[in-house]
């Protein structure tokens, strides 16, 4: 009896091939939210009018928190979707198990996160152009990379971590419905718990507010997503498939 | 070797004990029918040995692994049901291109050959296809792995009268050509006995039988004749099941032994397909006894 050996690692980089390339469409389902969130954006997020020597000013702040926003659900969803039970058996129609499964996933989220974090920050460059042709605007005044480029670094390197950490919480959660259904409502209790009580606001102070630098706050949304992932993995290696 | 070793092997689930006690041990190189009743525990021990679902007590080793989560168990098996999916954004052809990067020994052009010969659609999807398309394509993917050990849960469900046979005969015939361990589990024995070395005929949850084909054969007789000839004659023996035929004969199915012929009763071989049916049978009668 000859057996074939396939270590870890192989198994993995297999699977994270297959994955991206089943998972295709979500990247266009990406495209249309960040096309959604553009449209709604162009007409600027807050206005300010001002009148100086009988000329009247118009101040509108246009930016890319809209598609920031819709980004930041989908990465929920993604991280969610696939953990579901038809993703699950999916995956288990090939040579995996527990772990391989799990790693995989979780590259790709990566792999996803780090497109998605790019492209959207890019997307206010896409305001800047668009904006003139339907807005009523004279002058159109932004950062860009060439005035700044450690800073946009960073900022680009944010929306990746803050992408890659809100996929990792959806994955989570994902996995988390996957072993009982009741706690498809956690979300939600956290999403009122967390800003209600006490011990919430200093969590979220705690990550959002009291941070030295946007660095700082880089790093700690990649050891929240870490944390995640790790929970979701010590979670999910004991479950079963095909029940 | 021993490809499979189960030891007093058993499965909970919430409200009912699926498997209570299974001990047998499989062989390589041999095909194998997994036999047994609606209900006897056939796929739970099939999913156990493929690594999706924990065993609750007992020892089960594969290739001698625990096959739970375990990736050597996953590389070398495969586990062909109606429950296999592939996504949706994959077309059948799609997934006969990425599975030679997951199975080590695909075989591509007897999955290109099969694929053909069945005519299926490479641009169709597989949750698209029909019950007996699918069940089809499953085969083929099945067959194409060559895994170590091959197995198969009930995979003719769906399939018409000749796709059934062309799958038996494809079975036969791949495995003449790259012998490995093929355990298959139906409840139509009698169409494919004669694929089969061995039979594990399992009864709620415990293994009932584990021998040859040959000695399933041989393991019962049927006497018919006269009705109190036929009843002294099996007086205090196992009778596995008695059918009255009319108001004066009867037949009565025995374990085989030395039965002495005597006039006015005639002995019959049983099939192995009968044999299961009566060994697992609970009820004394049958469905006749119901309409009475």
């Amino acid at each position: 009896m000859f057996l074939c050996n396939s270590t870890l690692g192989e198994v993995v980089w297999t699977q994270v091939k297959f994955k991206m390339n089943a998972y295709l469409g979500t990247l266009v389902s990406l495209i249309v939210v960040q096309i959604l969130g553009l449209m709604l954006s162009i007409n600027g997020t807050s206005s300010m009018s001002t009148n100086f020597n009988n000329t009247d000013f118009q101040f509108v702040w246009i930016t890319a928190d809209t598609v920031i926003i819709f980004v930041s659900i989908w990465a929920l969803f993604l991280g969610n979707v696939i953990t579901t039970k038809g993703y699950r058996n999916t995956n288990f129609s090939f040579v995996t198990n527990g772990i391989s499964n799990n790693l995989s996933n979780i590259i790709v989220l990566i792999i996803m996160s780090v497109f998605a974090g790019i492209t959207t920050f890019l997307s206010h460059y896409i305001l800047r152009i668009v904006v003139p042709f339907f807005n009523d605007v004279g002058y159109v005044r932004s950062g860009s990379i060439i005035d700044d480029p450690l800073s946009s670094i960073t900022s680009m390197g944010l929306m990746v971590s803050l992408i890659l950490m809100i996929s990792a919480g959806g994955y989570l959660w994902g996995t988390l419905v996957y072993i009982h259904r009741a706690y498809m409502f956690l979300l939600i209790v956290l999403i009122i718990a967390l800003p209600a009580t006490k011990t919430g606001q200093m969590i979220l102070r705690f990550i959002f507010a009291d941070n030295m630098s946007l660095f700082v706050l880089n790093v700690k949304f990649v050891c929240l997503a870490i944390i995640f992932f790790v929970l979701a993995m010590l979670c999910s290696n004991r479950l079963e498939v095909r029940r | 070797m021993t490809v499979i070793d189960c030891q007093n092997l058993k499965k909970r689930y919430k409200r009912l004990n699926a498997l209570e006690d299974i001990t047998f041990q499989l062989e390589e190189k041999k095909i194998t029918g997994l036999i047994g009743r609606n209900g006897a525990g056939k796929t739970t021990l099939l999913k156990i040995l493929a690594g999706f679902i924990r065993k609750s007590a007992g020892d089960v080793q594969v290739f001698s692994n625990n096959p739970f989560n375990n990736l050597r168990v996953s590389a070398n098996s495969i586990l062909v049901d109606d429950q296999m999916s592939f996504p949706d954004s994959l077309t059948l052809a799609d997934i006969l291109e990425v599975a030679p990067e997951f199975y080590k020994r695909w075989d591509t052009e007897l999955a290109n050959n099969l694929f053909k010969y069945f005519r299926l659609n490479p641009k169709q999807l597989h949750s698209r296809l029909s019950k007996g398309n699918r069940a089809t394509f499953n085969m083929i993917f099945g067959l194409a792995t060559r895994c170590e050990l091959t197995m198969f849960d009930e995979p003719t469900n769906g399939m018409d009268e000749a796709v059934r046979t062309d799958f038996y005969r494809a079975l036969l015939k791949d495995y003449i050509a790259h012998p490995r361990s093929i355990l298959i589990s139906s409840h139509h024995l009698a169409e494919m006995e004669h694929l089969l070395e061995d039979i594990l005929l399992i009864h709620k949850g415990k293994v009932v039988l584990h021998q040859s084909l040959e000695e399933v054969k041989e393991y019962a007789v049927k006497l018919q004749g006269t009705t109190d000839l036929v009843e002294k004659l099996t007086d205090g023996k196992e009778i596995l099941h008695a059918k009255q035929l009319d108001s004066q004969r009867k037949y009565v199915v025995i374990r085989k032994e030395d039965v002495p012929a005597l006039e006015g009763v005639t002995i019959h071989p049983v099939a192995a397909s009968e044999v299961c049916m009566y060994v697992t049978s609970d009820r004394k009668g049958g469905i006749d006894d119901v309409f009475m």
